[in-house]
């Protein structure tokens, strides 16, 4: 009903501004509609509302040159392209088409009258422009937030005011920019004319195709590790998730930390890999019932040494590569204070609360209490206060519970902790198991 | 840094004082701030792979193409090259005396080309006379660049291979220099460039994403390689001698770019699959290969970027000698150029002295059919690179 009125709406503005305002050069119109329903269909990275940024950008372009041909009906027009979303258009769906033309149509239009309004007033020099362009920008979001808040919230159950914040929310001030942009380009079209159209869009068409590509073959470069990680936990079924657990928790922390997105990023990666030497050991080793010989313990072990080989070759993840090894991610009181990268000891916090609150073929999963006071027994000591701190805030304050409900029962700890305490936190889950086992042995060697 | 842009902003009053110098009349202040562009945009290069890098001052000289008499442009370009090449972090002083002087040239050349375009083919700054000078202007400064890149690299193979990138950088610079002195009439002035260097800066930013997330792709593929190594299931520096030696017999037998790549990527890890198998053991006790083989291919496949390196890994084994169907045998022919040249590393165990008798027993084929083509190739390889030893 909405999206009806909506549409009809933008045709009544169309035939009113047609009849106050004159025709617009149909040249213009097919360019710059062409262009915002180009804009609109280029939806590369986020589903959300990236896409308005660029058609925003040929909608302030098309507010400019039609002012200066005196007619509102230009920038209607191109707005009423919108409605050329293809995914709509292939399924026929009417009611976002209409939705789609109303709304781009009365936002342009919005913005083409505020333009006007102040290009009467004022002459066209570039800083006045650029003054210009914020007013009439804001116009634009302005309609388009509340017609879509309006449509969103009578079609879903969800209030408009919730609506609205997500809108909000979504960087709605971070179209800004483009509209200076768009405002400079059709200055520039007004100046040499549809050639500037292609001088405008070729590098942005570019940058996109390529920014596209990079996004896909970050997503690649993801999902090779990610199905490694796999076949390597494939190899021992207690460790199912593992990996995935400890970059979560590793995140927690970092985020907690607030470390920047591209450390983030370098620290997702490097507690996903922490494990990933594991896949030099034979199976028959990783689930060896009973005791490992000191030579098949020592081989067992390697693989930490592996895991850091492997992430100091790669550049990116080689200043972060002591997250494999549990004996350079220990936090040594005195010395770690400057200049050592503080992921390792992130890694080695993750890593062990989740061996802490996993099952492991030995014993059954801690309760999440016992395993924070066993981070915090050992925080100082051997690991990272900060890291252990924040780990355990930020658990808390999303309310989420990892480990046996909360039976904090003692008799877990008849079998001696083969985390906390035992100088072996960050082996994670491979190596308590031999660990304890040649323990038991006193030491064989 | 903060020295860096000291540097930048001393030498932008020195290039003041001289463009007021030698242009009383001219945009001085637009002069010494596009200067101080080009010292910026040589510090940020365009990475793009199988290209050279591209500095973003190449944009920024087409401004000053557009904008200045022939003193002051020389004067800018001048300055400007000699603090970017002071600032610039290259690892030698030759290099980047060749730099500069290879930046020098380029704006020599745009200069020369856009005033001929205007002023001898086109009759005067009209629009469409502009508009096409700059863009030759522009061609010819990365004309320019991969000549040089070509010559360095003995080759015309792999030219343009940027070309995305390359045309970005022009018709942005193209853009940035008529919204600076317009195109048959008059332009904004320093607003243009400043505004209309965004699609550049997106370009750049863009570029240097995929380029890093490329090499760090690559690097973790080789740092994976290294895996089976490390646990003692193959000789050390088996993947990279295959995937070194793949590639070399691969082109000799006519194989394109793509499938080069996807080619090394299968040999630096066709031997990940045996990590994944049950009874993994020691050197001395061989998995199937087989199986070998198909392990690693599913691992591979399970990427959309590295399901044609898992095919390669798939290649069915040669059963029999009978002839194939062309088409087929095409699509295989990196798979039995990886079982090749992995058999014969086997063989040789990096050692250049075994390789007469591996290839007599590659030939004999003891309980597999080798490629007799494939072998062929391989020999022609070798024979060359021990008449040019590298």
């Amino acid at each position: 009903m909405i999206c009806l009125a909506v549409g009809l709406a933008a045709v009544g503005a169309g035939v009113f501004t047609l009849r106050a305002s004159g025709a617009p050069s149909p040249l213009a119109v097919l360019l710059f509609g062409s262009l915002f329903a180009f804009a609109e269909n280029q939806v590369v990275v986020s589903p959300e509302r990236a896409s308005i940024s660029a058609s925003f950008m040929v909608a302030m372009a098309s507010v400019v040159v039609f002012q200066h041909q005196h007619t509102l009906t230009g920038p209607l027009l191109v707005g009423a392209f919108g409605a050329c979303y293809l995914p709509h258009v292939r399924a026929l769906d009417w009611r976002k088409i209409l939705f789609n033309l109303g709304n781009f149509s009365l936002a342009t239009l919005g913005a083409a009258i505020a333009f006007d309004a102040l290009a009467r007033v004022g002459t066209t020099s570039v800083p006045v422009l650029l003054l210009f362009s914020l007013p009439a920008a804001f116009v634009f979001s302005v309609v388009d937030v509340a017609l879509v808040t309006a449509v969103v919230s009578a079609s879903t159950d969800k209030s408009a005011r919730e609506v609205l914040s997500q809108l909000l929310r979504t960087g709605m001030l971070q179209i800004y920019p483009f509209a200076v942009l768009g405002v400079f380009m059709g200055r520039l079209y007004l100046q040499i004319g549809p050639a500037s159209v292609l001088l405008f869009i070729v590098p942005i068409v570019i940058a996109r195709h390529t920014f596209k590509s990079y996004v896909d073959l970050r997503a690649a470069h993801e999902a090779t590790i990610r199905i490694l990680i796999r076949a390597l936990e494939a190899k021992d079924a207690y460790t199912a998730g593992h990996a995935e657990r400890v970059a979560k928790f590793a995140i927690y922390i970092g985020t907690e930390l607030s470390l920047p997105p591209s450390r983030l990023e370098r620290l997702r990666l490097a507690a996903l890999m922490h494990d990933v030497g594991k896949l030099i050991v034979p199976n028959h080793l990783l689930n060896k019932p009973g005791r490992l010989t000191a030579d098949e313990y020592a081989r067992v072990r390697r693989h930490e040494q592996v895991s850091m080989e492997i992430l100091t070759r790669i550049d990116f993840l080689a200043p972060v590569a002591p997250s494999a090894s549990s004996e350079h991610a220990r936090f040594r009181p005195v010395s770690d204070e400057y200049g050592q990268p503080i992921e390792p000891h992130i890694v080695a916090v993750a890593d062990a609360f989740d061996a802490m609150t996993s099952t492991r073929s030995y014993r059954r999963a801690l309760s999440q209490e016992v395993a924070f006071d066993e981070l915090r027994k050992n925080s100082g000591r051997q690991f990272h206060p900060r890291c252990v701190e924040a780990l355990i805030a930020a658990i808390e304050r999303r309310g989420e519970h990892y480990g046996a409900g909360y039976e904090a029962e003692s008799d877990h700890w008849s079998t001696p902790p083969p985390q906390a305490g035992t100088g072996s936190a960050g082996l994670g889950d491979l190596l308590p198991d031999p660990a304890r086992r040649l323990a038991n042995e006193g030491g064989a060697a | 840094m903060t020295s860096r842009i000291t540097g930048i902003v001393v030498v932008g009053a020195v290039v003041a004082a001289l463009t007021a110098l030698v242009a009383p009349h001219g945009d001085a202040v637009a002069l010494v701030l596009l200067a101080a562009g080009i010292v910026v945009g040589e510090l940020l290069e365009i990475q793009s792979t199988g290209g050279p890098p591209l500095p973003l001052s190449h944009a920024v000289v087409l401004v000053v193409v557009a904008l200045a008499s022939a003193p002051a442009f020389a004067v800018t370009i001048v300055v400007a090259e000699l603090v970017a090449a002071v600032l610039r972090p290259a690892a030698n002083v030759r290099s980047r005396v060749v730099i500069t002087l290879q930046r020098l040239l380029g704006a020599a050349v745009a200069y020369s080309v856009f005033r001929i375009g205007v002023d001898v083919v086109g009759s005067g700054r009209t629009k469409w006379a502009v508009l096409a000078s700059l863009a030759a202007a522009g061609a010819a400064q990365i004309g320019l660049d991969e000549l040089v890149a070509a010559l360095a690299r003995r080759g015309i193979e792999g030219a343009f291979r940027a070309w995305r990138a390359e045309l970005a950088l022009v018709t942005s610079g193209v853009l940035m220099a008529v919204g600076q002195a317009g195109a048959g009439g008059r332009g904004m002035g320093l607003w243009g460039p400043l505004i209309f260097s965004v699609p550049l800066l997106a370009t750049w930013y863009s570029f240097n994403r995929l380029s890093s997330i490329r090499r760090t792709y690559d690097q973790t593929i080789r740092a994976l390689s290294v895996a089976p190594e490390l646990g003692g299931l193959v000789r050390t520096g088996h993947a990279q001698r295959v995937a070194k030696l793949s590639v070399a017999v691969g082109r000799e037998l006519g194989l394109d770019h793509n499938e080069l790549e996807q080619l090394e990527i299968a040999a630096l890890l066709h031997h990940i699959g045996h990590l994944c198998l049950d009874d993994a053991e020691v050197l001395g006790r061989p998995a199937d290969p087989w199986e070998v083989a198909e392990a690693g291919a599913a691992i591979l496949r399970a990427t959309d970027y590295l399901a044609p390196a898992g095919d390669l890994l798939a290649v069915e084994p040669l059963r029999h000698r009978r002839p194939i169907d062309p088409a087929e045998r095409r699509r295989g022919l990196g798979g039995q150029v990886l079982k090749v040249a992995s058999a014969f590393d086997e063989l040789t165990g990096g050692d250049q002295a075994h390789a007469p008798a591996a290839i007599e027993a590659l030939y004999s084929g003891p309980g597999y059919l080798y490629d007799t083509e494939v072998l062929a190739a391989l020999e022609r390889v070798l024979v060359r690179s021990q008449v040019q030893p590298v």
